[in-house]
């Protein structure tokens, strides 16, 4: 017990004094989050701030009807003309956005055309349009029933047993498996690659060698894994620290934030899953990694098998229209996936109980079983240099021997 | 000249063999296609989407029956246009439970007591699936019919503009905003042109540091010179390059063609004049600038994975536009997306996009493209002298700061 901790203590003090664990645990965040911040700057102020431009023959808008808004909403402004010259003119000398011409069997009809110079107008522009079309709609009917008209439903969707609820409200709660998600490939991503090589090091300057004579293969390959965890949850753990204190800041401006609750009972289901999925991955990867001799060669095997863990992903489509379809259920029971698909379909709907604890058993019992199946490969091939081991060779090398 | 010759013979040929330049060719966007494509139409099919308006024009299939309570007593008008049967009243929430355990329906509405002030409509599912929800919008609108009293006015409160024709009056005009592809297109090119550069400049730095790794380039240099070497590998890995945009966009411009033959609404989609011609110039300068770079990082590191941690920076110029695609997608002319394609470094994939986009001045593809050949060849001197015998035979490990050290020594 005291060599595992002794190795994977050494791993975690290398890796994380290194200066790039620093760069890609601040750097890399900071970066996409400059960028993310940009991309969302650019999408608000690209939107043209110019106003709506109509020409009504149908006489449905007065423009002294103010739609209702939400707090601080503003929309944008409202420009009437008398004809369609008129609109076109205002539209070349760009004082407008865009002009709807509202023909007279609108009421009937719903039809309507759209004029704007060479970019599409913006998304709020039909937006606001809309809200005043509403609003002048429902002018003639009382004001109790105003918002009702204008605003229409809330629409809560509620679970049979009411166990879960969801409204637009609470829709961030949605997103914690999605984050959770999010982090896991981050980490598979980003420590495979270190795992690939987690022995080529000690290889390459012979130190595998004197090493063998005090620790046992499956010793020196989980001792490693678990240093190699330890950096990943440390990098996860300041991230999901600074999202937290993003969160907190952020729900003295943003309102959706405040309705945010910790799911206790998903975050056993994460801790759960997320220890066996990760000594799933470390053991493949190491089996690669200490098969196979060169890197790129390997970093290419390893390319295929991290879709494997991907693959939920492109059914992402699928969890939102049917969560509890075939596919689904098998991807949730297949080990590789079945740490995200439970996240994902525990945020899109509901997991029966079986299923989970199913899928935990294959998963733990296929981690257990990579990590032997690491030890053994390893065992092979570590003193071997120059040649990979082929295939026939890596499976003598699992058979139990007779 | 017949060294080099011999150089980018040996580089073709050697990439042409690898099994995983046939994979990325080929199998990847197949891959691609097939997870993108092939799920949506997975989970198309089990969306709910019965809308409004077929519903009342009496063209969509025969609805499911809704069920819903009415606490609030709100709802006791039809409009004419609902068929007879589409709604289905219970007496209490205890009931529409229990006709939901008896499996008769799959999810009720509640219209609870304060719906005209607090717009809560609930609705309880046996199956949660909150981001495919059962359709309000038959329920809102019988609610706002029994608000009014007047059909016409609650399908318009519903969607007061449910189909708008949108027009542009620009004369040089984007593609039409109404078809589908105009999103598609600039987006796919976008991908298409990112992919094709960083893959064919990843193959320069892989064959420079395979060479320095294994130590072929000290035997190499004993008959060659070092800037002709790497004459050999850009001119040679070009051409691979070329083999690949050749597969790739003729693959998608048939795809296009195809697509617009088949399917009536995505037609009348044209790419402006020309554009394969200002593709292949984008892209050929393009792949020059990665690839002397990427070749420089190779001649500096002392192995792939060394280099390796520098292609992200070096890359990350080529990546932006990828970043901020939506900006792309909604205003092809905005001050971001022309700076960003007039940009040298960005040029490759931004004005591509734009291009693809519809309706780019002439003379700022022109600037754009004069503006990245001049830089291109400002890189691939550069390049050059990190080319030199020393570099590619030292095993000194690789830093920003010996790019500046390095590139004072060879003058």
């Amino acid at each position: 017990m005291r060599k595992y901790w002794l190795l994977a203590r050494h791993e975690y003090r290398k890796l994380v004094s290194k200066r790039s664990f620093l760069v890609g645990t601040l750097g890399f965040p900071l970066i996409l989050g400059i960028i993310m911040a940009a991309g969302i700057y650019f999408s608000i102020e690209g939107d043209q701030h110019r106003p709506i431009g109509f020409v009504d023959h149908a006489g449905v808008i007065n423009t002294a009807v103010v739609p209702l808004t939400d707090e601080g909403e503003e929309l944008l402004p409202l420009r009437p003309f008398p004809t369609e010259d008129a609109a076109r003119q205002a539209l070349t000398d760009q004082e407008i956005q865009v002009y709807f011409v509202i023909p007279a069997d609108y009421r009937h009809s719903l039809q309507m055309d759209a004029y704007y110079w060479q970019d599409a107008p913006s998304e709020s522009a039909f937006q606001d349009f809309n809200a005043y079309l509403r609003a002048n709609l429902a002018s003639d009917y009382p004001d109790r029933l105003q918002p009702r008209l204008q605003e229409g439903s809330d629409l809560t969707v509620r679970a049979a047993d009411g166990s879960r609820e969801f409204n637009s409200r609470n829709v961030f709660n949605f997103f914690v498996p999605f984050f959770a998600a999010f982090f896991f490939i981050f980490v598979v991503m980003s420590s495979s690659g270190y795992l690939l090589q987690v022995v080529t090091d000690e290889k390459e300057n012979r130190t595998v060698e004197i090493m063998m004579t005090t620790v046992s293969p499956g010793q020196l390959i989980g001792g490693k894994a678990l240093g190699l965890l330890a950096v990943s949850l440390t990098q996860v753990a300041i991230w999901v620290l600074t999202g937290i204190v993003a969160v907190l800041i952020g729900r003295i401006f943003i309102e959706a934030l405040r309705f945010i609750t910790v799911p206790w009972s998903l975050l056993v289901v994460i801790i759960l899953f997320f220890i066996p999925a990760y000594a799933l991955i470390a053991g493949i990867m190491t089996a690669i990694g200490s098969a196979v001799t060169e890197l790129t060669q390997a970093q290419q095997i390893a390319g295929i098998l991290n879709l494997l863990f991907l693959l939920p992903f492109f059914f992402a489509a699928l969890f939102l229209a049917n969560p509890n379809s075939p596919i689904l259920l098998f991807l949730t029971f297949f080990p590789t996936s079945s740490f995200i698909t439970v996240m994902m379909r525990w945020g899109m709907s509901t997991v029966p109980l079986w299923q989970m604890a199913l899928s935990w058993l294959i998963l733990v019992a296929s981690a257990l079983g990579s990590v032997w199946v690491a030890a053994r490969v390893f065992h092979t091939g570590m003193l071997r240099y120059g040649q990979s081991l082929s295939l026939k060779e890596a499976f003598t090398a699992v058979r139990p021997r007779s | 000249m017949h060294k080099i010759f011999l150089v980018v013979k040996h580089e073709i040929i050697t990439t042409l063999q690898k099994r995983s330049f046939w994979i990325m060719t080929f199998l990847f966007p197949a891959i691609i296609i097939f997870f993108n494509v092939g799920t949506q139409v997975i989970a198309g099919s089990s969306f709910n989407n019965e809308d409004i308006e077929s519903l009342i024009a009496g063209t969509g299939s025969t609805p499911q029956s809704v069920a819903y309570v009415d606490e609030a007593g709100l709802m006791d008008r039809l409009p004419a246009s609902i068929p007879d049967g589409t709604l289905h009243q219970f007496a209490s929430e205890a009931d529409a439970r229990a006709a939901l355990e008896s499996g008769e329906f799959e999810y009720f509405f509640v219209v609870p007591a304060d719906y005209v002030d607090s717009g809560n409509l609930i609705v309880i599912t046996r199956d949660f699936r909150p981001f495919n929800t059962p359709n309000e919008d038959l329920l809102s609108f019988v609610l706002a019919y029994n608000l009014t009293g007047d059909e016409e006015t609650a399908v318009a409160l519903l969607d007061p503009t449910p189909s708008v024709q949108q027009h542009a009056l620009a004369p040089q005009t984007s593609n039409d905003q109404n078809n589908p592809l105009t999103f598609f297109v600039p987006f796919a090119t976008m991908f298409i042109f990112f992919f094709l550069i960083s893959m064919s400049s990843g193959f320069m730095l892989q064959s420079v540091s395979r060479e320095k790794e294994n130590r072929t380039v000290e035997v190499l240099l004993l008959s060659l010179r070092p800037r002709e070497l790497m004459l050999g590998k850009v001119l040679g890995l070009s051409v691979v390059a070329l083999l690949q945009m050749i597969v790739w966009m003729g693959g998608s411009l048939l795809a296009l063609n195809r697509s617009q033959a088949v399917f009536a609404q995505v037609s009348g989609y044209t790419l402006p004049n020309g554009f394969a011609i200002w593709a292949l110039l984008f892209f050929a300068l393009g792949y020059l600038l990665y690839a002397s770079l990427m070749g420089a990082i190779g001649a500096l590191a002392p192995n792939a994975r060394e280099g390796g941690q520098f292609t992200f920076f070096v890359m990350l110029p080529l990546l932006i536009p990828l970043w901020l695609n939506v900006t792309f997608v909604q205003s092809p002319h905005g001050t971001v997306a022309t700076a960003l394609s007039l940009f040298p470094l960005t040029a490759p994939t931004a004005m591509m996009t734009r291009m693809a986009a519809g309706g780019v001045p002439t003379w700022q593809i022109l600037v754009s493209l004069g503006g990245l050949a001049a830089t291109t060849y400002v890189f691939v001197v550069l390049a050059s002298r990190f080319f030199r015998a020393d570099t590619l035979l030292s095993g000194s490990s690789l830093k920003w700061r010996r790019f500046i050290t390095e590139l004072r020594q060879s003058t």
